[in-house]
């Protein structure tokens, strides 16, 4: 049985000294807007619920490499180990979407070059699942400022003669920000992946442990800290309200001294479960 | 028959890729909604196999902004130890690429929805009002599948409005030609040939208004693979020459 009542959430959390998701193409500072608010993109946050659904035992079709429990070396591989034939889509979605959580999830597009031989012919396949789950980039309420600092290296890297000279990095980082994200789950689509009531009862319990086991230089342990949950479940499939007038009815902002003060406008018959961080 | 709706669309972000660009694996995004985006986010408010939205017109409320964004996505195939190639070794298995995105987008479209002939099977649905209704009460809603602008990651918000009111910051905006751009992709389903074909037409916006053609009004289309039309059931007696 598929997903029976459409679900929308919000989840707040607060970055604290820490570089939340680097631009890979700015030298990995923190993400900003033009108009200078942060952002942390919405792969990258389903990077870190792919990681904490594996962490309680999920099979995860698109794992970090760093993080991997297979032998798998590419999505191709992974994706044959189950798959044996690409020529029925229908039963490649279902496999797919039995196999592994986050493609029923958050969909997948498989989509592998034909052999070459084959390529004259057009062998290759694209083979989309459109998921349920549906993520807003997370962007933060006000304005951030990001620090950079200039690090050294002081050891040579490989044997030399005598040592040489340091080499100079950069770290970015963001002083301090709240940043809010939305998503929704959509019935009519987990009735196509097969998404469950259970599986969105699991995803309810990852969002607020996101930043478990997540540490790293960048975000330092504690750098990183969820606030806030906030989860509407509708009484029906097609849900009573529109996501937006959902997500517009909370409003989040920071006071001067730091702390973060949470308002609902009353949306009859719908009321959030608010569930606090760990 | 009623059959007329109008919606207000918004999101932080759109991306309707201009698939010139799309070559290199980087994605720009056209100035404004193609005609195809626009009847996505119909479909994903309401549809059913027994009609065919077409899209009359679009207001676009803000003026249009642009910002990139660095991604890096997953490479499919990644790296695999190859005796033929052993350079493929060291390949990352990300790709790195700037993506230019629309930003802080809202668009007032006018759409409307017409029984598709070609599907004889259906024609037991084509109930005079329930779709409309059906319809209004999702764009009430904001949907019944999540709504989004042009791609999955720019997702939006959908409410119900009248075509045309309110200020929009393009009211004086004048006339503005924008070249040669993608309309959308005709499908077996919808136009009855044995053909997926896309279509290619010259807008020209005016005040910030965009009045469509209909998909048979395009000035250049062009073939891209034969397709069958889906479901099988209606094509038993044909042979797609693959």
């Amino acid at each position: 049985m598929s997903l029976s009542n459409k679900i929308d959430f919000a989840v707040v959390f607060r970055v604290a000294n820490a570089n939340p998701n680097g631009d890979p193409l700015n030298g990995n500072r923190p993400r900003i807007n033009y108009d200078g608010k942060g952002e942390v993109s919405d792969v990258c946050l389903k990077r870190k619920m792919r990681d904490r659904l594996q962490e309680i035992g999920h099979a995860i079709f698109v794992q970090s490499d760093d993080r991997r429990i297979d032998s798998f070396k590419s999505l191709k591989a992974r994706a044959d180990s189950v798959i044996k034939d690409y020529s029925k889509p229908e039963q490649v979605i279902e496999t797919a979407c039995k196999t592994w959580f986050d493609v029923r999830a958050f969909g997948q597009i498989f989509s592998f070059a034909g052999k070459k031989k084959d390529a004259e012919k057009g062998s290759g396949v694209s083979i989309p699942v459109r998921g349920p789950v549906s993520i807003h980039p997370a962007f933060s309420l006000t304005p951030v400022s990001v620090t950079s600092t200039q690090i050294t290296r002081s050891v040579s890297l490989e044997e030399e003669v005598k040592r040489g000279s340091d080499t100079m990095g950069m770290k970015h980082r963001v002083d301090h920000g709240v940043y809010l994200f939305y998503g929704a789950m959509n019935p009519q689509l987990a009735g196509r992946t097969g998404f469950s009531d259970e599986d969105a009862e699991v995803i309810k319990k990852v969002l607020p442990q996101l930043f478990d086991n997540d540490a790293s230089s960048a975000r330092p342990e504690g750098s990183m800290e969820v606030l806030k949950v906030y989860w509407w479940k509708h009484n029906s499939p097609s849900g009573q309200y529109s996501s937006a007038k959902v997500h517009g009815s909370l409003k989040v902002e920071t006071l001067a001294h730091g702390d973060v003060e949470y308002s609902l406008t009353e949306l009859a018959g719908l009321k959030p479960e608010v569930i606090a961080g760990s | 028959m009623k059959n007329s709706v109008s919606f207000t669309v918004r999101g932080s972000f759109a991306l309707f890729t201009d698939p010139l660009t799309r070559i290199g694996g980087e994605k720009c995004s056209y100035h404004i909604p193609t005609y195809e985006a626009l009847k996505g986010i119909a479909k994903s408010i309401y549809w059913k196999p027994t009609f065919i939205w077409v899209i009359d017109k679009v207001r676009v409320m803000k003026r249009i902004q642009t910002q990139t964004k660095g991604v890096k996505p997953i490479k499919m195939h990644g790296v695999y130890p190859s005796l033929h190639i052993p350079g493929k070794k060291n390949e990352s298995l990300h790709e790195l690429s700037i993506y230019t995105y629309l930003r802080d987008v809202e668009y007032q479209v006018s759409a409307h929805f017409e029984w598709n002939q070609h599907r004889k099977d259906l024609d037991t649905d084509r109930i005079d009002g329930k779709h409309y209704e059906c319809a209004k009460r999702m764009i009430l809603k904001g949907g019944r599948q999540d709504v989004f602008l042009g791609t999955r990651e720019c997702q939006g918000y959908v409410e119900p409005c009248t075509f045309g009111e309110g200020p929009s910051e393009l009211d004086n905006a004048g006339e503005l030609a924008l070249g040669l751009m993608f309309h959308g992709f005709d499908y077996p389903d919808e136009s009855g040939m044995d053909m997926l074909r896309a279509r290619f037409w010259r807008p020209t916006m005016r005040n910030g208004v965009i009045d469509f053609p209909r998909p048979e009004g395009c000035p250049l289309v062009h073939d891209v693979r034969p397709m069958l039309p889906c479901p099988p059931a209606l094509n038993q007696d044909k042979e797609c020459e693959e």
